[in-house]
């Protein structure tokens, strides 16, 4: 191998390599190439397989090569030449004036063919030169050409080729999977194949125009369809068109859902604001009821009072769930028996499931206590009940059970341990595995109304409550939901009700500030206290409960406080109490559930709030639960 | 009938050699001896460059024919067409067109496998060689042509 260094006014050093075995030639060409303009640092070979050993450690621009060697003749020379090189320019230097090989030399990649003795220095350094610049160009496209490729056919998007009459002829997978056919079997077809009719109409428009957006339904031969966004961009070639394609369904379904559950959020948001006025009025029907039951003349006037009572807690219970709808509830823990919180949802549960699906109730007595929240509980029940309703279309039976379950394998779906299982079963047609594995996914529904966010708000609560969910279900046999909740020992963070209704009557001689802007239960709650014993201040509003404070001399026991009123609220209240009287108590009273309570700023132990409408034996419990532990 | 068939595929070879082949050169290998002009100018005046070449001339060349020699003595026509085809391309890089078509005739010879006529052929392209040299070292002495 030998090296030769040309000097040049040119500031790119180009590498060549010459492949020559005849050394007068090699002479010949590397003495043309001593021209002034020429930088060329020019490498020699005789044999192919020394220019193989060559080419596998440097990267010349340009190979100058002698097809005709002792090791190799021929296109073969060029071939071999061509695969080991691939980024470098060929010039074939050949004594043959070989037309058809030359043509095929340059159809294969050499970039040009000279026949020895026709060229001087100056055309063979052009020559050269073109080369380079050719191969480049050729590079630069090759490259430009499979970033396309890779694009096209990696795209998630459908891309296609057009033609003018609408004919595919050309598409990648992600277009074949948008028709549920391979690229292969879109080639060829028609667009208008797939959508409806009149669309050609739309085709003919967008041929005329230069672009455009739009949306059609694309009709599958299984007979489904799917809704499809193109983007079309005519003529990218002379009578081809190109169209972007992305199946939108769905999103347009996620959409859908989303805007539902807005509107429901927003009829949740209502329900709460009309149970919170609903419970005042609740309030003071029940307060005089109350008051009225006391002091009956015979027992029929008792009589009727109590059915007042009655109905009022049917209506307050009405209202909870509504706040329940509303989600104007936030995690309060206590200690729960899930039996009474379905007891108290049975005549729910009823209206739920219509007639014409059956009922079973069995729920285990002495199960054991969870740490839940009730209306959050109550959610789950009524959710599982719907969804075990919506099962079930052609009516069944309806199955809700409590019991106790000890879970001995170190399974992760439920860990060993004892818990209170909720189960709600349906004799309906039962889930697929695909379905099952995806029934807690938020949004993710299979009736045609659902929200999708039943099960998924479900799972949620029992997960915020440490607990377990599963899921069984067989073909034609129906589906079980099962909802295991840790059992625990403990004090409840509230006295259980039959506590409350106990220790209701005791009297009390204690002073309390009752503050409410509704005037009649107010003064209800204010009549009902005196008879219990205690001394009584009353107000209208915060402010008017700061007056009558600050000039009261005495001490006073327990403020009651409603939180939304007119010229100062409950928290201005409670906090200008806080202050000047440390000592006094304070309960706040509110239409609102608690997570509303928090939210105007008040921190406040979960015994401190009792939420309207409330029968006196409540209140008056929960005065003596406040005053006497403080004692 | 074997022997016909072989008849008519040494009257087509020889078509091909004396007729079709000389005619598809022309453009390149005219009956002139030597072109000192396209010569001069293909190293562009440069006497340095012509005599380094003259040199590596006089050093390969008989190398060359001494192969063409012995490919023809060996009756070896596939060697034959091979270094008849090399001496060829430098007799054409010496614009010495009637040593090049020669050569060629060789070449054909070699490619289509018949050594008839290849001595006489050798010992005329020995000759045209010779006196190819000749002229190029007067090249060398006297500079460009007149």
């Amino acid at each position: 191998m030998s090296t030769l260094v040309m000097d040049s006014r040119q500031t790119e050093l180009l590498r060549v390599l010459l492949v020559e075995d005849n050394a007068l030639d090699a002479k010949f060409i590397t003495g043309l190439l001593r021209l002034p303009t020429a930088t060329l640092q020019c490498q020699h070979v005789t044999r192919l397989a020394e220019a193989l050993r060559h080419l596998e450690r440097n990267h010349p621009d340009v190979i100058l090569l002698d097809l005709n060697l002792e090791d190799s003749a021929g296109y073969q020379t060029f071939y071999r030449i061509r695969q080991a090189a691939s980024l470098a320019a060929i010039l074939v230097l050949s004594g043959s004036d070989d037309e058809e090989l030359a043509i095929k030399t340059v159809r294969e990649g050499a970039q040009d063919y000279l026949v020895k003795g026709t060229f001087d220095g100056r055309l063979l350094l052009r020559s050269i030169r073109y080369a380079i610049e050719r191969k480049r160009s050729e590079e630069a496209l090759r490259q430009s050409e499979a970033t396309v490729r890779a694009i096209f056919e990696n795209s998630l998007e459908g891309i296609v080729i057009f033609a003018d009459d609408g004919t595919c002829l050309e598409a990648n997978a992600a277009a074949g999977a948008l028709v549920n056919l391979s690229r292969n079997e879109l080639i060829g077809c028609r667009l208008c194949d797939f959508c409806e009719k009149g669309f050609e109409q739309v085709w003919a428009e967008l041929n005329a125009s230069e672009s455009g957006r739009g949306q059609f339904w694309a009709h599958l031969k299984d007979g489904s369809r799917r809704l499809v966004d193109y983007c079309f961009t005519a003529n990218v070639l002379p009578g081809q068109h190109l169209a972007m394609l992305r199946d939108i369904t769905e999103q347009q379904d996620m959409e859908e859902q989303l805007r539902d559950s807005q509107k429901m959020e927003a009829v949740g948001r209502l329900a709460g604001g009309v149970a919170h006025d609903f419970n005042n009025i609740l309030g003071i029907i029940s307060g005089h009821a109350e008051l009225l039951e006391s002091s009956a003349s015979s027992p029929a006037e008792r009589g009727r009072a109590e059915k007042i009572i009655s109905a009022t807690e049917k209506a307050a219970s009405l209202t909870r769930q509504l706040l329940a709808f509303g989600r104007k509830q936030v995690m309060s823990l206590k200690l729960l028996d899930l039996a009474t919180v379905l007891e108290g949802l049975s005549s729910m549960v009823d209206c739920l499931v219509g007639a014409e699906v059956q009922i079973s109730i069995q729920a285990a007595k002495n199960v054991g206590l969870v740490r839940a929240d009730q209306s959050q509980m109550e959610q789950v029940i009524m959710n599982l009940t719907a969804n075990a309703r919506e099962a079930m279309p052609e009516g069944g039976t309806l199955t809700i059970t409590i019991d106790r379950y000890e879970s001995s394998t170190d399974q992760p779906e439920l860990p060993p341990g004892d818990y209170a299982r909720l189960s709600v079963s349906d004799t309906g047609g039962g889930m697929s595995q695909e379905v099952q594995s995806r029934i807690f996914e938020p949004f993710f529904t299979t009736k045609k109304t659902g929200s999708g966010l039943g099960l998924s708000t479900v799972y949620g609560i029992v997960k915020q409550s440490g607990g377990y969910i599963t899921v069984t279900s067989e073909a034609q046999r129906g589906s079980t939901f099962s909802v295991y909740l840790p059992l625990v020992c403990g004090r409840d963070l509230n006295p259980a009700p039959s506590e409350l209704q106990k220790r209701s009557h005791v009297p009390g001689h204690e002073t309390i500030m009752v503050v409410d802007n509704e005037e009649d239960l107010r003064n209800a709650s204010c009549e009902y206290l005196e008879s219990c014993g205690y001394r009584v201040l009353s107000a209208g509003d915060g402010k008017e409960a700061i007056d009558i404070c600050d000039r009261h001399s005495g001490p006073i026991s327990l403020l009651i406080s409603d939180i939304v009123m007119p010229k100062l609220s409950g928290r201005g209240l409670v906090d200008h109490v806080r202050k000047t009287r440390p000592s006094t108590n304070v309960l706040i009273i509110s239409g609102y559930a608690d997570d509303a309570v928090w939210r105007h700023g008040i921190a406040l132990d979960p015994v401190c709030f009792l939420q309207k409408p409330f029968t006196f034996q409540a209140l008056s419990a929960k005065i003596r639960a406040i005053l006497d532990k403080e004692n | 009938m074997v022997i016909e068939k072989q008849g008519t595929l040494e009257l087509n070879r020889e078509i091909i050699v004396n007729v079709l082949l000389p005619v598809a050169w022309l453009n390149h290998l005219n009956s002139e001896h030597f072109d000192p002009d396209a010569l001069w100018n293909r190293v562009h005046g440069d006497v340095t460059l012509l005599r380094e070449l003259v040199d590596v001339f006089a050093a390969e060349v008989p190398g060359m024919l001494a192969r063409i020699e012995k490919a023809i003595k060996h009756g070896s026509p596939s060697n034959l067409e091979k270094a008849s085809h090399k001496i060829k391309g430098s007799m054409l890089q010496f614009s010495a067109h009637r040593a090049a078509n020669i050569a060629l005739k060789l070449e054909q010879s070699g490619r289509i496998g018949s050594m008839a006529g290849t001595g006489n052929l050798f010992q005329k392209l020995r000759q045209e060689i010779s006196e190819l040299e000749q002229a190029l070292r007067a090249m060398v002495r006297d500079g460009a042509p007149q």
